[in-house]
Formats: structure tokens, sequence, C-alpha cells
């Protein structure tokens, strides 16, 4: 059966219920293209007319997420995910003030992250940020040259479940390893998931200052990280 | 926009336009221009092409280069403004550019220039770097190491890990005296190995401004003018700081010849291959506009495997090269980035396609740097002896883009396929007697060996 004549026995059978997932499905589409005022508009005309707004917010987490699988292929590229993400933000203007929490909805996971102190390099760890909220975790985007003692301040306020410090450069690393100590001596070492990134780490690295997770890149962070926080 | 310039040029971070952070930047500026140029100039990669041979499309990419430049400007990170170059300035700095420099003294004097494209009379520029950290007990033999290489005309040194025990961390006293050991060491071993005067680019160990500048001293360390090169970085993407504009106003004033190291990522901000071609090689007229650098280290890199070595980032290094050899004075070195590591088959595939598909292309040679810059000691001089002498070979051969480009998809079926793996490989420990400074012979007929298989591809080495 071919995808229009599945679609036209879809809404032979259910006529309103097809118009509005054609109508997230044109959301979606413009939320790829970046054309945030038209999506936003479209979605007020749909709250407006009675649609459930977790159905929308579902089909935009669903379509930020296949994006940022494309990207791990590298069929679709960062500036595609940060227009996407950009617009999705500005969809949630309109979409957050009619979502009310649900049963089964979970409260999103915190995660704080940052590039390390003396370290100015964004790319990886931005991308690990918009990756973490296609996945549907609530980030703090702490910058770049972050010090130690504002990780854990950040980690304190956000009640983040938690810590991503990047570090691209040999002469840096040495700063993933201070807030470790930090957070142990502060006897806050089980409070957080400390997780660490960058192209000089390593797994040997992890282990020898006691990070609790090493990832390859972005993506594999993010599957790990859900599977740590059981998410 | 010459040196006498730099204060004009600083001045512009005083009235550019403002943007509260990069991320508004990119979304409203870089991203939306950068969409714009490819369009616009028609950039275009085939999917399969490593040497581009098509001369139209090497000017198109500089034209989108040049384009993005002026419509973008660079980000300053600490001020939150854009510095922005009009189009006569651009092309006051591109014409007044010196195209070549000789460089290092004594006998170890060479000329490093821009090379033209199938260039039959200027060799490349051997620049030897390792790009990685070695032990500290181990920096000086390493860099006697490399000293030793018949080939080298310049050397960047590899870095030193920890001083007195500590590891080096940046913006500390242990970075700072690192650095100051690395630039001594680098000194000791240039006498002891017969090469007191050879061109050398300093100090890779200090990432910082201060450390740049604690290092620099004509008895023991860094040395002035022609003597020495020095490198400041173009933040990713397209931005700067305090701290870079402080270490190009130290160079210059300092006299050294030092360049602009550059690294567009494929799949970051730029997005795809014929995007991350554009900003490469828009990097190479920041470089020039904003530091006043004579010359560029060019690694574009992938995002995922942090290698120089894939069919795209050939491509990308091939364009950039052409581009820039066909329509500016503009002097550029091409760095590798290998995914394998020393002993292994792999590194020397991946040595050999970057030094063939950049050498024609006009490219002069920067490497090898191994196993995605990842691990301490996982360097040798051996991979790098190749991997200059494959560049030779095909300057030597008088290779044009058509026969490159065939040579170069042949070695690409050796190893496309294994760039996922991590085939790290050994250490410089394990593939060399550290007294001597010579190879284990294992490890020189692996070398051997891969000169031959080489040579049945049609690759003539010169000895």
């Amino acid at each position: 059966m071919d995808s229009h004549y599945s679609s036209f026995i879809r809404y032979a059978n259910n006529p309103i219920k097809e118009d509005v997932n054609m109508s997230i499905e044109k959301v979606r589409q413009l939320m790829v293209e970046g054309e945030g005022e038209s999506a936003s508009s479209l979605v007020q005309e749909l709250i407006d007319k009675g649609t459930d707004p977790h159905e929308i917010m579902d089909g935009l987490t669903e379509e930020m997420a296949i994006l940022g699988e494309k990207f791990e292929k590298f069929e679709v590229f960062l500036p595609d995910l940060m227009v996407a993400g950009d617009t999705f933000m500005q969809i949630m203007d309109v979409l957050k003030e009619h979502l009310v929490a649900r049963d089964t909805d979970r409260v999103p996971a915190t995660v704080v992250i940052g590039t390390v102190k003396g370290d100015y390099h964004e790319i990886g760890k931005n991308i690990v940020g918009i990756m973490l909220q296609a996945n549907g975790f609530n980030v703090v985007d702490l910058g770049v040259d972050v010090d130690p003692v504002e990780y854990m301040e950040q980690a304190r306020k956000n009640n983040a479940e938690a810590v991503g410090l990047s570090a691209l450069m040999t002469t840096t690393m040495p700063n993933q390893e201070e807030f470790i100590k930090l957070l142990a001596e502060a006897g806050e070492k089980d409070k957080y998931l400390v997780c660490i990134g960058g192209a000089p780490t390593s797994p040997e690295w992890s282990e020898r200052i006691g990070a609790d997770l090493w990832s390859f890149d972005a993506f594999e962070f993010v599957e790990k990280l859900k599977a740590a926080l059981n998410r | 926009m010459s040196t006498f310039r730099m204060w004009e040029v600083f001045s512009k971070v005083e009235d550019g336009p403002f943007y509260k952070n990069q991320n508004e930047w990119m979304m409203k500026s870089f991203i939306p221009e950068m969409r714009r140029v490819v369009k616009e100039h028609d950039i275009k990669w085939d999917g399969k092409t490593i040497v581009n041979c098509d001369d139209d499309l090497a000017d198109r990419l500089w034209a989108a280069a040049k384009d993005f430049f002026i419509s973008v400007g660079v980000y300053h990170a600490d001020h939150h403004r854009v510095m922005k170059f009009t189009e006569s300035e651009v092309d006051e700095v591109l014409y007044t550019k010196q195209p070549s420099y000789m460089v290092g003294a004594g006998h170890d004097q060479r000329w490093l220039r821009v090379r033209s494209v199938e260039d039959s009379e200027k060799r490349p520029f051997h620049l030897f770097s390792p790009d990685a950290n070695f032990s500290t007990d181990i920096h000086k033999k390493a860099c006697m190491a490399y000293l030793k290489e018949p080939m080298l005309d310049g050397l960047c040194a590899p870095l030193i890990e920890d001083f007195m025990g500590r590891k080096a961390t940046s913006q500390s006293p242990t970075e700072v005296a690192a650095a100051m050991e690395h630039a001594m060491n680098l000194r000791d071993a240039q006498r002891l190995v017969g090469k007191p005067d050879v061109w050398t680019v300093s100090v890779g160990t200090a990432e910082t401004d201060q450390a740049q500048i604690a290092a620099a001293n004509p008895a023991w360390g860094v040395r002035q003018s022609h003597l020495d090169g020095r490198m400041v970085s173009i933040l990713t993407e397209m931005t700067t700081n305090d701290a870079m504009l402080n270490k190009s106003l130290h160079y210059r004033s300092y006299g050294n010849v030092f360049g602009n190291l550059c690294g567009a990522i494929f799949g970051g901000h730029a997005g795809g291959t014929e995007a991350t071609a554009v900003l490469q090689t828009a990097y190479n007229i920041q470089g020039a506009c904003l530091y006043g650098s004579n010359w560029a280290l060019n690694f574009p890199f992938h995002l995922k495997w942090q290698s120089t070595t894939t069919r795209a980032l050939l491509w990308i290094q091939s364009m950039l090269s052409q581009a820039m050899s066909r329509n500016s004075n503009l002097i550029y070195l091409n760095n590798l980035f290998a995914n394998a590591g020393p002993g292994t088959d792999q590194l020397y595939w991946e040595c050999a396609n970057h030094a063939i598909a950049t050498e024609s292309s006009g490219g002069n040679p920067w490497g090898a740097a191994t196993c995605r810059n990842k691990f301490t000691d996982h360097a040798t001089p051996l991979e790098s002896r190749f991997y200059h002498e494959c560049s030779e070979a095909s300057f030597k051969m008088r290779f044009d883009r058509a026969k490159a480009d065939e040579v170069c998809q042949k070695i690409m079926e050796k190893y496309e396929s294994l760039i996922p793996t991590d085939n790290y490989g050994k250490t410089i420990q394990e593939v060399y007697d550290m007294e001597r400074l010579v190879p284990h012979q294992e490890y020189l007929d692996q070398y051997y060996r891969m000169k031959d298989e080489l040579n049945k591809m049609g690759v003539e080495f010169p000895y």
C-alpha cells in the first residue's frame, strides 16, 4: 500500500484527526525550515481549535530526535539543528502556557554543561546541549572558561542530576579533575553524575580522575547519560 | 592593512555590531550568510572527487570565501561585537601580502612561500610536526629525533605534558614553566643534532598569551624575527578574543614570521563539505586581515573523527589550496591529522593520501599528527618522514591533479572503511630506540614495505 493511499484511508476513517495530524506535520516542517513565526501562528491556531498541546509537543520532540539521528549520520549538520532548535524555543513560547503536566510525565532531568576554565572551545559542548534538549533534558549551559566553583554552584542551584565538563586542550583537562576534587571535598561526589568529554580526553583519563561517564562524542554521551539516569 | 595598521584593526571592536553572544550572531549572521554564499557562488562537491580539477570551481570558492568574510566579519567573544572589514581593506591586505619569506638562518635557511597549482619549480616546504604531547622525560630526545630527519625544513616540536611532576595546566604557573622548558629543550636539541638555526614554530605547549610571552627569549627560548615562527588561533568559528589579539601584538612586535592556526569543523557551524571549504578558505583571509599573520596552517577536520583524511576533508584541502594559490599571495600549509597511530599500515595510507592530495593543488605539508591527537607519546618521526617523502615524490614526478586524484582514489580504498576504528598503534618508546633515536628494525621494515606498496601504485620516491 503506498503512502498516499494509506493517508487517504486514514483520512476517510477520521477526517478531523487527520487534519490535526497534517497540521502538526506542517508545524514540524516549519520548525525544520526555521520558519518560527509561521510555526507559532499555526500552533496558536491549532490550540484555538482545541488540539491537545501535548500532541503538538510530542510531534516536535519526535522531530528534534529525528534530526539528531540524521546529524549523527551526517545527513544534516549543526546549523540545521541550531535553526530547528531555535524555532522549537519560539514555538514553546506559545505552547508552554497550555501545557499541563500529565500523570505520565516525568520531570526532565537537569544537566549543567560548560567548557572548563581556560578553554574557549564550545562547539562540542553546544552540540551536547542541543542533543540533550532534543532528548528532553533540561540544560543549563554555563558557556566557556567556566570556573570549577561556578559548576558546583550552578549544579546546586539547579538541582542538577548531571554535570558535563568539556575540555579541548590538554592543558585544560586538569580543570576537569579539579572539579571532581572540589566535589569530593564538599562531600558531594555522589550527588551528581560527573561526565567529561572533549577531543584530548579518553576513558583512561576519565578513570584516572574519577569521572562517572566519558563518551567519544555528543551522540554517545546522550545515550550513555540516558542509560545512567534511567531516562 | 599591513602590520602598521594593527591598531586600526584592534579598534574595530569598539564600534562593531553588537550581539549578546556568539549563538545570536551565528543564528542571525553566520548561518544565513553561509547558506547564501554557497548557493550564490554555486559551490558543489560530487561526493567522490578527492583532488579537484575544476579551476572555475576553485575560483568560485575563493569568491565565496571573500564574500563571506566581508559580510560576516569576526565575532569578538570578550566584547560581544563583530569586527568587520570592508572590501577595500581586504583588497589592500591581499595586495600587500608578501608571497615568500626566508626563514631560519645559516645552513638551515629555507624559503617559505606560496606555491602554484601543479607547481613544477617550487618544492613544498616540509614542516615536521607531531602535534602531540610527549612525556617530559623524553621531550628533548623526541625533539632531536624529529630534527634528525633529512627532509625537514622546519619543526613544530612536540608538546610537554608535565612540569616537575605536575600536569601543565592552562593559565597557571605550570603552563608558563612548561612552555619555557619546551623552548629550552628545543634549543638544546637543535644544537645537539647540528641544526642550530632551523626554523621552529614555537611553542605549542604555551596555549595562553602570557605563556607565549614568557617563552620568548633570544638567549634560551623563542628567537626573534625570521628565526622562529609562532601561531595564533582563530576560535571556532570566525571568532577571536583579547588573548588572541595579545598574541598577534606580541608576535608582531617580536618580529616573528608567524601564522594563523585555523581549522573549520566539518559538520560544525558551517555545515557540510561545501560550506566547510568556504569557511576554511575565509579563515586564511581572516588571519591576514585580523592578526596580520604571514601564513596560515589549515586543518579543517571532521567533527566526529577529529581527522583530516576523510574523502570530504581531503577535497576541502585540495579546494582551498587551489582557491588560494590561484587567487592570492597568501602563504599556507596543510595540516595532517590521521585517525590511526604509529606502527599501523592505516597511518601510512592516511599520510600518503594527505600528502598527494595537497601537493599538486599547491599545498605545503605539515605533519604528521596521529591518533586523532588523543594520546601522549603516540607519534614518531618515521610516519612524518614517510608523509613528507610522499609529498616530495608527488612534486618530483610533477603529478598533475588528475593523476593525483587517480592515485588518491586507490589509496582511499585502503583505509576509508577503517576510519571509524580505534587503531591507535604504538608509542614512540615502542617504535624507536630512544637512546640512539632510530626506529627499531621491525618498524623500519614496515616503512619500506609501505613505500613499495605506494611504488606499485605509481608513486616513485626520489630515494
